[in-house]
């Protein structure tokens, strides 16, 4: 019998109240889904450690000690240019979205765009 | 007394020799006459002749004029002092540009002018300044040109002087000289004649000059005559040093590739927009001035490895930050963002969805755990003899959905990958909000989609013509459209809240036919169609004026002639009493006129689109009201039934009672699913257990039994296309995916067909 009730009052008051949840203005709402998506892949599991480097080449944020982070984002930074350039100098149309390397102990992965690159590295048989 | 002055030749006087000794002589050059008035002086021994070299007396001597003016003439040298009568030689420049001071000529042998003053070191021998004299000199000298230079006044005596000594007894007193100008003296006079080669005599003379050369020739070697070279003045260099800005050098090169050529004609023309914006260029490098040099050349590939540098690490924080952000911001780091996540996941989640694909599984040979796998393999192949198992896969699971009841599950129409979970919970007597999360088969953990919904919701269907609509039912009667390409609350297309006809009670299924409409030809339009608590079957439509709906019909309760009347109510036919609320609805797969409903009353109709007073035919088997209604997909006018009363049925289109009857458990059936890939195949999920039912194995039990962990009820069940998946859906807010093992043992056996088996039960299980 409980299957079909009359709408409460209650109900309407728990509607306006969900329209006020909104209060973000979207550039924070954007910065904090982007954050959240960011700490969400670091504590994948086996997820060792994520960079993200910028135009430059400066590691902007990192969770890996400042020598490996520079490494990592020297070495793939060249890498990725390369493998743009061998991508696109078959059709200068194509571009490279995503670059993994997959070895012994790890899998890198690498998203490009916009001369920036985000860089995570994991280790899928943890 | 006179002094005796001697006209003598000067030349000499600058030598080399120190003592300069005779007396000053200068050539006659003009006529003057003057008095000059010599101051005494005593010795004039060295005055007698240039030879003599003779101790200078040190007394001076000092000529006044006839104005007692005092013309004494200076020395130019301390080597002059001895003799004042020594007038100045024919200026050379040297004396003018060294007498500064510049103890030349003490330093120095006089006679060489030339080398010997420029080569010494004239500036270091100026600080050495004689004493007055030199001083004097160069007082007046300094401002003197050449050319101002007076000679002094010639020292000439109108008659020879005899040597005489002076006075001596008053040195002091002064003596009187007059000086005349004589006649000038003609010593040597020849007049040159020059005649004709040609003529007479032009022999001899030519032999007189022949001769005349030679004899100037042995003449040469007399003492008088001395050759001399001169030089001409150069300055001296002067050392000076500049400092200039070094140029820095900069190696570049390029490789000019093809897609650096293509960049080159599809960027703007702006240069320096292009070395802003085109960061063609990866190369490493500490300073962005460096980079944007480098952008102009738009990229170097082969050269970037050898001129990689080394990195700064530390990070200027400002930079950063605002580096962050802007990369944050940045739509197609989002994008990255989201095509990382997924791969993480799907690397962690490779094996398991693997499986879900029916892919074979793939042990990665350099995992360090171990896998207990060999047991296994060895039971998998013996195929025929086990029983069918469900494996769990995973389970879709977010924080922000585990808790909350599951009430519908659907897989989207185009898109088989993406899952869309309604949460509602009305249990507990006041209904709560509702969520619906869109899942994705790549990302497991985490939902893509997540649209918040005022009330719980209670049912969903995705769009067939427009697969980015998802139709969602509420427990307060609203229905809902949402786009899912969009994120937030522009998702929401319509919302049938503020609908005047809209249902008062819980819509209990939403789906999306497909009807010919009258006006299009060919395409099928599609329509929403809703069934609510309230009895009432809408079709949505979004009008220019909002969401509305027209009903199909309203479901009455209605009466059965059979059934005896209880209390006082009397037998009357299709008599008007409140309306019964559909629980389900479905159309039949071909003939989209023809749609079966079930409701409350535990009855099932069959319904024509068309028609909405009456229904075409009515179904009576179940004593509670019918939860779920479904088509075979594979069977014409076969369709499912399941209701609270534990049974699951199977009729067929125009037969009035049931075909079949599935029994397991006494426990209300809450859901039942047929598989999509095998006719013979269908889900059930009752409270605490959900069933797979294979009808070609075993028609009276289920195949495959899992129950629900204690303290759950599964509330959904879905059957994944084109995978042996069944996906649960339980209180707990998970969506359990599990894999059936061994299913269809009986695979290389004949399958059975349905109508074979309807046909093959004994009779019909008529009440």
């Amino acid at each position: 019998m409980s299957k079909w009730l009359n709408i409460s009052s209650s109900s309407n008051k728990r509607a306006s109240n969900l329209h006020t949840k909104a209060a973000y203005t979207i550039i924070e709402q954007l910065c904090a889904d982007v954050d959240e998506t960011l700490k969400r892949i670091e504590s994948h599991k086996g997820v060792i450690g994520t960079i993200l480097v910028n135009g430059d080449g400066i590691p902007v944020r990192t969770t890996l000690d400042n020598s490996t982070t520079s490494q990592y984002a020297r070495l793939l930074r060249s890498f990725t240019a390369l493998a743009s350039s061998a991508v696109r100098d078959v059709d200068p149309q194509n571009d490279l979205t995503f670059v993994r390397i997959r070895s012994k102990k790890h899998e890198i992965m690498v998203a490009p765009e916009n001369n920036n690159l985000l860089i995570v590295i994991q280790n899928p048989c943890e | 007394m006179e002094k005796e002055m001697t006209p003598t030749l000067l030349s000499n006087s600058f030598t080399g020799t120190t003592n300069s000794s005779g007396s000053g002589e200068f050539k006659v050059s003009r006529r003057s006459n003057q008095k000059i008035k010599f101051a005494a002086s005593l010795n004039h021994n060295n005055n007698s002749d240039k030879s003599s070299n003779s101790v200078p007396h040190k007394k001076a001597i000092k000529v006044l004029d006839a104005q007692r003016r005092d013309v004494t003439p200076l020395a130019l040298g301390p080597t002059h002092l001895e003799d004042p009568q020594s007038k100045k030689k024919p200026l050379s420049l040297d004396d003018l540009f060294f007498n500064t001071g510049a103890n030349i000529f003490k330093s120095s042998s006089v006679a060489d002018v030339a080398s010997s003053r420029l080569f010494c070191s004239s500036f270091s021998s100026m600080s050495t300044m004689e004493s007055g004299l030199l001083s004097r000199s160069c007082k007046t000298e300094d401002s003197f040109p050449l050319q101002d230079v007076t000679p002094p006044p010639p020292v000439h005596s109108a008659v020879p002087l005899e040597r005489k000594g002076l006075p001596e007894e008053n040195p002091d007193q002064g003596f009187d000289v007059t000086l005349t100008e004589t006649d000038t003296f003609s010593l040597l006079d020849i007049s040159p004649t020059i005649i004709s080669e040609d003529a007479e005599g032009a022999e001899a003379v030519k032999q007189r000059n022949i001769h005349y050369a030679e004899f100037c020739k042995s003449r040469m070697a007399n003492d008088n005559y001395s050759e001399r070279s001169t030089q001409a003045f150069v300055g001296e260099p002067k050392t000076k040093h500049v400092q200039t800005n070094k140029n820095s050098s900069v190696n570049k090169s390029t490789t000019a590739t093809s897609w650096d050529m293509y960049d080159s004609l599809c960027k703007p023309v702006d240069a320096g927009e292009t070395q802003e914006a085109d960061q063609e260029d990866y190369f490493v490098s500490t300073k962005k001035e460096k980079d944007k040099a480098e952008g102009s050349l738009s990229g170097d590939t082969g050269s970037t490895l050898t001129f990689v540098v080394e990195m700064e690490t530390c990070v200027d924080s400002l930079t950063a930050e605002s580096d962050q952000d802007k990369i944050v911001l940045s739509e197609s780091f989002q994008n990255s963002l989201l095509v990382m996540e997924r791969v993480v996941v799907l690397n962690i989640f490779q094996p398991m969805l693997a499986a879900f694909r029916g892919l074979p599984v793939l042990k990665d040979p350099y995992s360090t755990e171990k896998k207990p796998v060999a047991m296994e393999q060895s039971t998998e192949d013996k195929d025929w003899f086990l029983t069918p198992t469900l494996e769990r896969l995973w389970a879709f699971a977010c924080p922000l959905s585990i808790g909350r009841n599951i009430t519908s599950m659907t897989w989207n129409k185009r898109n088989p990958d993406i899952l869309a979970v309604g949460y509602g919970d009305w249990s507990s007597g006041s209904p709560k909000p509702g969520l619906v999360c869109c899942w994705s088969l790549k990302n497991l953990m985490w939902s893509e989609r997540i649209f918040p919904c005022h009330s719980s919701v209670t049912c969903l269907d995705f769009s067939a013509n427009n697969p980015g609509q998802l139709a969602v039912g509420m427990y307060d009667g609203s229905v809902a459209i949402y786009n899912i390409q969009a994120k937030n609350q522009v998702a929401c297309i319509a919302n049938s809240r503020d609908t005047s006809k809209r249902h008062q009670q819980p819509v209990w299924q939403v789906i999306w036919t497909k009807q010919q409409l009258q006006l299009s030809g060919e395409e099928r339009d599609e329509v929403l169609v809703s069934v609510s608590g309230d009895g009432r079957i809408t079709k949505w439509l979004m009008l220019s004026d909002g969401f509305n709906c027209i009903d199909l019909m309203v479901v009455k309760r209605i009466q059965d002639r059979k059934e005896k009347p209880k209390g006082n109510q009397e037998k009357i036919e299709n008599v008007l009493l409140p309306v019964t609320p559909v629980l389900c609805v479905d159309f039949h797969p071909t003939d989209a006129g023809i749609y079966v409903i079930g409701t409350w009353d535990a009855r099932m109709h069959k319904c024509s689109f068309s028609n909405s007073a009456h229904f075409l035919d009515t179904y009576n088997k179940h004593f509670s009201p019918v939860t779920q209604v479904e088509w075979s997909r594979f069977y014409p006018d076969v369709f499912l039934s399941c209701s609270a009363d534990w049974t699951i049925q199977l009729w067929q289109l125009d037969t009035m009672t049931p075909k079949m009857s599935f029994t397991s458990v006494q426990s209300p059936v809450d859901s039942i699913k047929w598989s999509p890939n095998c006719s013979m195949v269908f889900a059930a999920v009752y409270r605490q257990r959900m069933e797979v039912w294979d009808l070609s194995s075993s028609i009276l039990l289920p195949t495959a039994v899992h129950h629900a962990e204690p303290g759950v009820t599964l509330g959904s069940v879905l059957l994944a296309k084109g995978s042996d998946c069944v996906l649960v859906g339980d209180s707990g807010g998970r969506v359990t995916v599990y894999k059936l093992k061994n299913f269809r043992a009986g695979k290389q056996k004949q399958v059975n067909n349905l109508d074979d088996i309807m046909q093959a039960v004994p009779g019909s299980l008529n009440d």
